[in-house]
């Protein structure tokens, strides 16, 4: 094994770990802004994978504009399940085990939906990348580990530059720190975190168009990204931002060398075993201070 | 004018029978903020003793060091000669130490009852599941003891009436009674009281004022953290006074509430 | 009337194993198996009853221990040439002990952390039945162990009889100071410890309890079944054992029953939801949850209820054990 041979592994999990990242990025902002720990947002994402595949070959709609409506749409419904669904619940205080099993549920069916409407053979989506590698070095990179890539990258600069310089992301950051204060300001809650539902969704649609591109789409899917991302989410500290970027690749990244280096069919248990030694040594994750309940 | 030290607190300490509760240069660090520091106190047996101070002034932090709830950073805890510093709060509150919140934490679900039953613990001797399962001879005597014990303990705060109602449906003067009974199943030597007065009407205040004298009659030891002085001047027999973690002063109410110290210590922050 | 509820409350869960016990006379074979299938996953889901409804540990890695139940079963028979008691005895210690290694991480975590920890426990778990070939058979199962019972009959009567012993057992449990401790884990933990209560002592007996019944459902489903294959254990599956216990109010042993059996049989009398039996159960437990803790909407639900005449369910509903807003 050669210092290039790993390389090129990492690279090959780089785009993936970034299209995990992205759900990550959806679970740690719901997590912040409403309390809940969503357990459906990767099959959010591959919801919006098959939105992209009707929308692409199904109805035959140009790539970039099935794109666009995929996001849309899959922002409209993530805002539709926070103001009819999660938000009275957490206004009603229910208990916050009662919402994670509503998570439970609404990933479990949203598979099922899948399930029945496009059954268990896989479908495809085209490839707008191309196959054309080219070479550094000694490395190939495949065009679309670059896409993805810089598709994530500027997407997490817009959000970072929405959340941090922009009114109503203000708002929904104060929201994510002081529900109550905030509330008192003025702001409102229900649509701020109406809002992270929306936003959050349509990044996980946008993960969704962007692994079309790359495996072919099973209705189970979501079990396994749900596994990486929330893997990805804890591993680099749930609610933070780099958090679950970083969390994203290191996940991308090191399954695709154990998979090609040790053996594939242990992948998901070597993603586990990792996550579940995290979450007993340091359940804060990398990138969060371990803080205690105040008594 | 009279700071403690020096003579006055040499007679009271004279006068006090043996310690219960020995604290020694406790330190509780939160990042950067010394939460408590160097607090050194001790609480005799029989006695009530309050600890005071403005807010945020760590009394709180205290008693969850004592009760186990925080690590702690510095410093000694000794209940009845015996150091229960780093054991679980579960084992401290065997030894006898009970304690209530300053934001009640009851079972609103379950019963005033049930509640109560709960300070029976679990894990400290007694049926264990397999009796409790097989409805055994042994277990249904416990059980006979356990509600006997409850209910006569029901009947001493005066929630006898109130025992098979649920108990996130009391008013909130009855939640805060309902907790101090829970701890009183325990059968403390030590009960640790944080703010029990906060929130209740003045008749509420009186009716807890006899209360906890009438638990002190038991020979219970109480170490009451209170904002309502008039509670404190009727009940301490020895106040310790909290500002910033440290210990400012200690003495009775009396010379306490003279001290130039904590004067400022208030009103310095704002308070009364 | 009252009178009538009142015995039904003492003497429910007697009459409720009299009607299983006679069951078999009057239903034909296919129900029958449908019945069966009902009871097995009720003595499952009585193990989730502990665990979820009363200590609040929510684990979606129950179908890995269900696998452990089964397969060590049929493993020990099929490998190791045990009887079929004796394996069915050691099954269910073997699962006990796997399962006694999730409490520790519940130790330090809880609520979505546990969650995910558990989920990764029971993948594992499946993804080690898939591909240790060799022993387990991997993708193509296990078949030919010998049963418990030769007369199937038989092996529906020892299942009934030991569901309605646990459940009563259960119930005992939620009533003791034992129940009382692991309610009060779920709802406060630091107030339980603080009145004694030994609170990784009550998370090691709730994942033990748990887990001793998943392993007894599973050797019972491989006598059921007379043939496994990991698909019968995936991760989605534990959803629709989530709904048993959610459905059954999540504090009364009679309701994890009534629950597991409906949810058991509902697919056979509505045929055409057995392709999409998932998709139904999860749309059931989202419109569940969401009418029943939400105080408006359960109002107006219960008020269309009382419009439509179905006044007495509708009360019933009203507070189910007055668990409403705790529950959970
Ligand atoms: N778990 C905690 N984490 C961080 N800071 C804490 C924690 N608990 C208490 N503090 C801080 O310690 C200080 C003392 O708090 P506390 O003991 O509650 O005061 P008091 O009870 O006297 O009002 C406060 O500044 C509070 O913010
Ligand atoms: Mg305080």
């Amino acid at each position: 094994m050669t210092p290039a041979i790993l390389i090129q592994l990492a690279v090959n999990g780089i785009a993936i770990g970034a299209i995990y990242a992205l759900p990550a990025l959806g679970i740690s902002l719901i997590w912040n802004a409403a309390g809940l720990f969503n357990f459906a947002q990767a099959d959010l994402l591959t919801l919006g994978a098959y939105v992209m595949y009707a929308l692409v070959v199904s109805a035959k709609i140009p790539y970039i504009w099935a794109f666009i409506i995929t996001t849309i749409v899959m922002g409209l419904l993530g805002y539709l399940l926070s103001r009819i669904y999660f938000y009275p619940m957490i206004e009603n205080r229910v208990n916050p085990h009662i919402v994670l099993i509503g998570t439970v549920a609404l990933s479990v069916f949203i598979q099922n939906l899948l399930l029945v409407i496009w059954g268990t053979t896989p479908k495809s989506v085209v490839n707008p990348f191309g196959y054309m590698p080219f070479r550094v070095g000694d490395i190939f990179v495949m065009p679309h580990v670059v896409w993805i890539v810089a598709i994530v990258s500027v997407l997490l600069l817009l959000l970072q530059f929405f959340l941090r310089r922009t009114l109503i992301g203000t708002g929904m950051r104060a929201v994510a720190q002081q529900q109550i204060a905030s509330w008192l300001m003025g702001i409102r809650n229900d649509r701020m975190i109406a809002l992270t539902f929306l936003l959050s969704t349509a990044i996980a649609a946008t993960g969704g168009v962007l692994i079309s591109a790359v495996f072919p789409l099973t209705p189970r899917m979501g079990s396994m990204i749900a596994v990486k991302a929330m893997a990805a989410v804890l591993i680099g500290g749930l609610g933070s931002f780099s958090g679950a970027l970083v969390g994203g690749l290191a996940v991308g990244i090191s399954e695709t060398i154990f998979a090609t280096l040790v053996n594939p069919a242990y992948r998901d248990v070597f993603i586990f075993a990792v996550l579940i030694t995290f979450l007993i040594f340091k359940p804060g994750g990398i990138f969060k201070a371990e803080i205690s309940e105040k008594v | 004018m009279w700071r403690t030290g020096g003579w006055n607190v040499m007679t009271e300490q004279k006068k006090r029978g043996k310690a219960i509760l020995q604290v020694q240069d406790l330190t509780k660090r939160f990042g950067g903020l010394v939460a408590v520091n160097n607090l050194t106190l001790d609480v005799c047996e029989g006695e009530i003793c309050a600890l005071i101070g403005p807010n945020g002034s760590g009394k709180t932090t205290v008693l969850n060091l004592i009760t186990g709830i925080y690590e702690i950073d510095g410093g000694s805890v000794t209940f009845e000669n015996a150091q229960i510093q780093g054991e679980p709060p579960h084992s401290i509150c065997w030894r006898g130490v009970a304690r209530t919140f300053q934001n009640i934490r009851i079972l609103g679900g379950q019963t005033v009852f049930e509640n109560a039953l709960l300070g029976k613990g679990y894990g400290n001797g007694g049926s264990g599941v397999l009796q409790t399962v097989l409805d055994t001879v042994k277990f249904r005597k416990e059980r006979e003891t356990f509600t006997a014990e409850v209910d006569e303990i029901l009947e001493f705060v005066g929630l006898s009436d109130l025992r098979n109602e649920r108990a996130r449906n009391l008013p909130y003067g009855k939640q805060r009674i309902l907790e101090i009974g829970r701890a009183l199943i325990t059968k403390p030597r030590l009960l640790l009281l944080d703010e029990p007065a906060a929130g209740l009407n003045s008749k509420e205040i009186y009716d807890l004022m006899e209360l906890i004298e009438k638990i002190n009659d038991r020979g219970i030891t109480v170490l009451l953290i209170e904002h309502r002085m008039e509670l404190v001047g009727k009940l301490a027999n020895l106040v310790f006074v909290l500002n910033h973690g440290s210990k400012i002063a200690e003495g009775s109410f009396d010379v306490i509430k003279e001290d130039p110290a904590v004067i400022e210590a208030y009103l310095g922050k704002g308070g009364n | 009337m009252a009178k009538l509820q009142q015995v039904f409350k003492r003497y429910g869960l007697l009459i409720l194993g009299i009607l299983l016990l006679v069951a078999p006379l009057v239903s034909a074979q296919y129900q029958f198996y449908v019945l069966e299938r009902g009871v097995q996953n009720a003595i499952h889901v009585m193990g989730l009853l502990i665990l979820i409804g009363y200590s609040g540990m929510l684990s979606l890695g129950s179908a890995g221990l269900l696998a452990t139940g089964a397969y060590a079963y049929a493993l020990l028979l099929l490998k190791l040439g045990f009887s079929p008691w004796l394996g069915a005895i050691f099954a269910v210690v073997i699962t006990t002990l796997v399962g006694l290694c999730l409490a520790f991480p519940a130790f330090r975590l809880s609520g979505p952390f546990l969650a995910v920890t558990t989920i990764g426990f029971g993948e594992i778990i499946r993804i080690l039945i898939l591909n240790l070939e060799p022993i387990t058979g991997g993708a193509y199962g296990v078949s030919g162990y010998s049963k418990l019972f030769a007369n199937e009959l038989h092996v529906y009567f020892f299942m009934v009889v030991a569901l309605i012993c646990i459940a009563i057992g259960t119930e005992r449990l939620g009533r003791s100071r034992i129940g009382l401790a692991l309610k009060a884990t779920k709802e406060d933990e630091i107030a339980a410890e603080v009145m004694g209560v030994n609170v990784k002592r009550a998370k090691v007996v709730a994942f033990a309890l748990s887990a001793m019944l998943a392993g007894l459902s599973g050797v019972i489903l491989a006598n059921l079944a007379g043939y496994l294959s990991p698909d019968s254990f995936t991760s989605a599956e534990s959803s629709s054992y989530l709904l048993m216990v959610v459905m059954g109010g999540m504090n009364s042993a009679i309701g994890v029953i009534v629950s597991s059996i409906v949810v058991t049989w509902l697919p056979e009398v509505l045929r055409f939801l057995s392709s999409s039996r998932l998709l139904v159960y999860s749309l059931v437990l989202l419109v569940y949850l969401r009418i029943n803790h939400v105080p408006a909407t359960r109002e107006r639900f219960l008020g269309i209820l009382r419009k439509f005449g179905i006044r007495r369910a509708a009360d019933a509903a009203e507070d189910p054990c007055g668990e409403r807003g705790a529950g959970m």
